[in-house]
């Protein structure tokens, strides 16, 4: 009878012993993490690899040749810094390329599986494939560049050849003439091909929205003998087209995809004003945005 | 005799379809937030015009934790002169209204709101008050126990570039996990009830909960449909369900995460999910009906009718109980032969009904956490915790409904050291 009683309360007992065990080991007892001091910023991986970077140089590294400095980033590994001058260009496999001069260009096609950084401007006249980008001065892209993670560029970024922007692309103005592929684009002022100023929206001269439009399907928005100016935002949960001559001042959003085909104005100079279509976001020739493009689908420059 | 026993047996069959409804909408949420498209909040949004914001804390003898959530506030990245924090001091004897007279003046836009002698007490009433005074477009609330990350103000208002949006809902996360098994537990129901039931019914677009905290609100439409219901508890929900009805939404913010203090006392635990039972079924009482005459689609009412249930389950469950029980000792329990319905129903409430076992597993693979889920099967015992306290909340309600009287708001306690 005892040992009957014995293996019942052993069974009762089964399922809560992984359970006991972990509330006296404590194995996994921490609150989830979270990140106290997140805030949402376009230009994060820039600045954190520059404060990386820039405490590794001063604590943590040591010169091992004339052109290469041994650091330790975040990783805890030691990497090399290979150094530059004027010129940049080859394979890179396990190095940081770090070119000192303040004009910089690629004497070959350039390929780097860790950051390359330019302390100056930097102009590409070969095919870059570069993980990550950092650039102190302006950034001329001539010919292809890909991007797997994230370009920081101080200054002004002009990309007339075709590229893939990578992850997070943000600088202080970005230009950009030929057909690329993105996920987030931050700027002063993004802009597509051609200008298209603000002074060619007479308010007296076009139809004028106040407010923000808010739709459940697709929203389809095209002019075309007279501008359009919405002073609000456009929201849906389906795309949104736009194309013709359509000044929006406030943020554009959609669930699905966001289509600029033409001819479109998005915040106004000096704000921050923003493009997200959670599933694709095209924009086509003389589109301008002042801020941000974000999509975690497709991103493409149509030109 | 014979009527009896066809009531008995009616009953048991209605509570195991009414079980079997959670069952199914529990397995769903779950199979939604592993498989499914997640809908997100607009957090992606970076706009330079951000509406004025009023954050209101209410306060009741708040001295161990007020500190923490107004330094917290203090750090946010948020424009100062576009945001006010007004911290309710509701009728507080400790050291509370000296801390916040403190930092009044040395940051201009910390506007404490002192609620002494003989005004109503409670939350709903505290923030009613403070609605009067706020200058804010939106409304922020947070409790005293709190501590929001830099970006969160960010994040919650953010979603008001939306003008369908009514409220925002953030996600609340323990802090105290490691202090008892209580808390440890309370850590994996919490993780399950916001990152797969509320973001489950955000994405399936149903009714995700404005729990009352990591919120916020238009305080002009809030204002204009009469402000907080001062008799009823869970003016949270009550305000979920009164946007609703009027059309409007709440978005759930499962990346604007909080920490919150959980209960570590079983006592303070039991009186804040009586508390919140009591409140929940006030709510039950007065939206039920209204909840089917409005303009929602019919699985947002379905779901808001199962949501408003969900602390009224509890009490059908123990009647249930004892019903099967009178069955079985007049020898009239052979009704329910089909033996996975009652599999179903009794893995699903063996192991609680607020936050069923499959629910928690998701939750822990989603946060990425692995040993915690062995105390899987202590849920038994919570279940068997809420259903009481719950039942007793049910019975509150019930209470407070027939005589008209004024519901009593009971504080949860604070357990925080070095203040």
């Amino acid at each position: 009878m005892v040992e009957y009683f014995v293996l019942f309360t052993l069974l009762l007992l089964l399922p809560f012993l992984p359970g006991i065990a972990e509330l006296l080991i404590r194995e996994d007892d921490n609150p989830l993490d979270i990140k106290q001091d997140f805030s949402k910023d376009p230009a994060f991986f820039g600045k954190s690899f520059q404060k990386i970077l820039a405490q590794a140089l001063l604590q943590r590294s040591k010169r091992i040749s004339e052109d290469s400095i041994e650091v330790v980033l975040s990783t805890g590994k030691p990497e090399i810094l290979r150094l530059y001058k004027n010129t940049v260009g080859g394979k890179h496999m396990m190095d940081i390329v770090f070119a000192e001069d303040t004009e910089v260009k690629t004497d070959s096609p350039l390929e780097s599986y860790k950051e390359v950084v330019v302390n100056g401007n930097f102009t590409t006249w070969h095919p870059c494939k570069v993980r990550s980008l950092l650039v102190f001065g302006n950034l001329n892209v001539n010919y292809s560049l890909s991007v797997v993670r994230w370009v920081h560029v101080e200054g002004i970024a002009k990309i007339r050849a075709r590229s893939v922007l990578g992850v997070n692309f943000y600088a202080r103005e970005i230009k950009i003439t030929a057909p690329c592929t993105f996920k987030r684009m931050f700027a002063n002022k993004v802009q597509i091909g051609e200008e298209v100023k603000e002074e060619a929206f007479k308010k007296e001269e076009a139809h004028y929205i106040k407010g923000t439009i808010r739709s459940k399907g697709s929203l389809n928005i095209k002019t075309e003998d007279r501008k359009l100016i919405i002073e609000g935002s456009l929201i849906s949960d389906e795309d949104i087209v736009a194309e013709g001559g359509i000044w929006i001042k406030g943020d554009v959003f959609s669930h699905a995809g966001v289509v600029f085909l033409k001819n479109v104005v998005v915040g106004e100079a000096g704000k921050v004003k923003s493009v997200v279509g959670k599933k694709r976001v095209v924009l086509g020739q003389k589109v301008k945005v002042y801020g941000y493009v974000h999509t975690d689908g497709s991103g493409v420059v149509e030109i | 005799m014979d009527l009896l026993i066809i009531s008995l047996k009616v009953y048991l069959i209605l509570l195991v379809f009414i079980i079997s409804l959670y069952i199914i909408r529990h397995y769903f949420f779950t199979y939604n937030r592993a498989f499914a498209e997640q809908k997100v909040a607009y957090h992606d949004v970076l706009d330079s015009d951000l509406p004025s914001v009023s954050v209101l804390i209410p306060m009741h003898n708040e001295e161990k934790v007020a500190d923490h959530i107004l330094s917290a506030l203090i750090g946010q990245e948020y424009p100062k002169d576009r945001m006010e924090i007004i911290p309710i001091n509701d009728h507080s004897t400790d050291g509370t209204k000296e801390i916040l007279d403190e930092y009044a003046k040395k940051y201009s836009f910390i506007k404490p709101l002192h609620r002494i002698g003989d005004e109503p007490r409670g939350k709903p009433a505290g923030l009613n008050d403070a609605l009067k005074v706020a200058k804010g477009e939106i409304v922020v609330i947070y409790d005293a126990d709190y501590i929001p990350p830099k970006g969160q103000l960010r994040e919650l208002v953010i979603n008001f570039i939306d003008p369908w949006v009514g409220v925002t809902m953030g996600r609340v996360v323990p802090i105290n996990t490691s202090t008892n098994m209580l808390t440890r537990l309370l850590d994996l129901e919490r993780a399950a009830g916001y990152q797969v039931d509320q973001q489950a019914r955000y994405n399936l677009d149903l009714i995700p909960q404005y729990g009352g905290t990591v919120g916020a609100f238009r305080k002009d439409l809030v204002l204009k449909l009469g402000g907080f219901d001062q008799r009823i508890l869970a003016e949270d929900t009550e305000l979920t369900f009164r946007l609703y009805i009027k059309g409007y939404k709440v978005v759930y913010v499962n990346r604007a995460e909080c920490y919150e203090e959980a209960p570590e006392d079983w006592n303070v635990r039991a009186r804040q999910i009586r508390r919140w039972s009591q409140g929940h079924n006030q709510v039950l009482f007065k939206y039920l009906i209204p909840l089917w005459r409005f303009d929602l689609s019919l699985w947002q009412k379905i779901d808001g009718t199962l949501l408003l249930m969900i602390y009224a389950v509890p009490f059908l469950l123990l009647l249930g109980i004892a019903d099967s029980l009178l069955l079985f000792f007049l020898g009239e329990m052979e009704i329910l032969a089909s033996f996975w319905i009652l599999l179903a129903v009794l893995a699903y409430n063996s192991f609680g009904n607020f936050a069923p076992f499959f629910q928690i597993g998701m939750a822990g693979f989603l946060d990425g956490v692995g040993e915690r889920l062995r105390l899987l099967p202590f849920f038994y015992f919570i279940f068997l915790f809420n259903a009481w306290y719950t039942s007793l909340g049910f019975l509150d309600a019930i209470k407070t409904t027939i005589t008209g009287k004024q519901a009593i708001w009971h504080k949860t306690e604070r357990f925080r050291k070095n203040g």
